[in-house]
């Protein structure tokens, strides 16, 4: 088959570069799960065809189905690489005992699950906040701990249906106190969202997952 | 044969991060820019439904990640017809910019760029059907075998397809006075 090399490439580009300039809003929206469902293969093959026949003439089902592709392959990769840590789990475990021991570690952590789908080396915002524990409203504090010193923390707080009720930026102490006006509509025994956002002095942005917290 | 995690299992912070990657890749800049507050709210979604599963029901990450995909294209659709809203009424509104070209871009350059663009999905439409399948998915940036796959179609028959999509892709580009 001839290749059409850097013309190919040229191709590609001017056509992505047309999708992003005109994904307008008109039209019909892209229909998220029919695009999920072909991507991931779960469509049969005639249903495909025709999803990917409208990706070809509608840019904006065309930004849907790479955003899938997307996201589908960076799951699939991760699932393909948690597959071969388990059913290599005794060289991962001898590899991590090399490793280890060489750094002096202690033995006890050898014995530390394989890695799988939650990353364990990582280290994350940690909560300082009870999630259990129902917390009076007048007196939310959201705590973390300190990334570094010097770091700054954004901080977004939204109700259990995705409103954002409160939201503070460049914090420069690792607490934030929710006013509690903005709690009015939180029944008692209902739940906020919360996650940091701290910069780092290097630049690099570290986010926490999502927290819970109960008022009362 | 590796188990499909559950929701119990999944990180939540892996999700936002493999979404983050996706906006960054496929939108344009001035939407990617918020892909902070597009990811935070198609995260919350999942963690929305998960928090209100009754008993010790779980779901399948897969379903999980459907669903955060699924809040991603309504909230960058959102997000575009807010644009264009306030495009409309008022360009120099509250909003992000409009996209002016960097000071070393060429303009006459970025228009034929443009207008190549445009020619190409036009083009695109006129191909046969099951040409235009194969060539876009290519031009999506599917190998052909990945194509072959997807259409469900032979590899040989996909190559054939892509080859003569393509040439009939030039044609119709050189007919409208247009080289990529």
């Amino acid at each position: 088959m001839t290749d059409f090399g850097n013309d190919l490439e040229r191709l590609r580009a001017r056509y992505v570069e047309s999708l992003r300039d005109s994904t307008t809003s008109t039209g019909d929206a892209p229909d998220a799960e029919l695009i999920w469902e072909a991507v991931s293969g779960a469509l049969p093959s005639e249903e495909r065809r025709l999803v990917v026949d409208r990706v070809a003439v509608d840019p904006a089902w065309a930004e849907a189905w790479r955003l899938a592709s997307e996201i589908h392959g960076a799951v699939a990769s991760q699932r393909a690489s948690a597959g071969f840590w388990q059913s290599h789990r005794y060289l991962a475990a001898a590899a991590s005992l090399a490793i280890l021991v060489g750094a002096g570690i202690l033995a006890r952590e050898v014995l530390a699950p394989a890695p799988g789908y939650r990353d364990p080396g990582r280290v994350g915002i940690e909560s300082l906040v009870p999630e259990n524990e129902a917390i009076p409203r007048e007196d939310l504090v959201l705590r973390w701990r300190p990334v570094e010193a010097g770091a700054r923390y954004d901080v977004t707080v939204t109700t259990e249906s995705l409103q954002v009720v409160s939201r503070a930026r460049d914090l420069e102490a690792p607490e934030y106190r929710v006013p509690v006006e903005s709690l009015s509509g939180i029944p008692s025994g209902g739940k906020v969202y919360w996650q940091v956002t701290a910069r780092r002095s290097g630049g690099v942005d570290d986010r926490s997952r999502t927290f819970v917290a109960t008022i009362r | 044969m590796v188990a499909e995690p559950t929701g119990e299992d999944l990180d939540f912070a892996q999700l936002r991060s493999v979404l983050s990657r996706a906006v960054s890749r496929v939108c344009p800049p001035w939407l990617s820019d918020r892909k902070d507050d597009l990811v935070q709210a198609a995260t919350l979604r999942v963690m929305d439904l998960w928090s209100r599963r009754e008993g010790n029901a779980t779901f399948a990450s897969s379903y999980l990640y459907k669903v955060a995909y699924s809040a991603l294209v309504d909230e960058i659709r959102r997000v575009r017809r807010r644009r264009e809203v306030a495009l409309e009424s008022d360009p120099e509104e509250d909003g992000p910019p409009r996209e002016f070209p960097a000071a070393s871009d060429d303009p006459e350059r970025r228009a034929m760029s443009r207008e190549v663009g445009r020619g190409i999905q036009s083009c695109l439409e006129s191909l046969l059907p099951e040409r235009r399948q194969a060539v876009a998915l290519h031009l999506l940036g599917h190998s052909v075998q990945d194509a072959a796959r997807i259409l469900d179609f032979p590899f040989k028959r996909t190559e054939n397809l892509v080859y003569r999509g393509l040439a009939d892709l030039r044609k119709c580009l050189d007919g409208k006075g247009l080289r990529p």
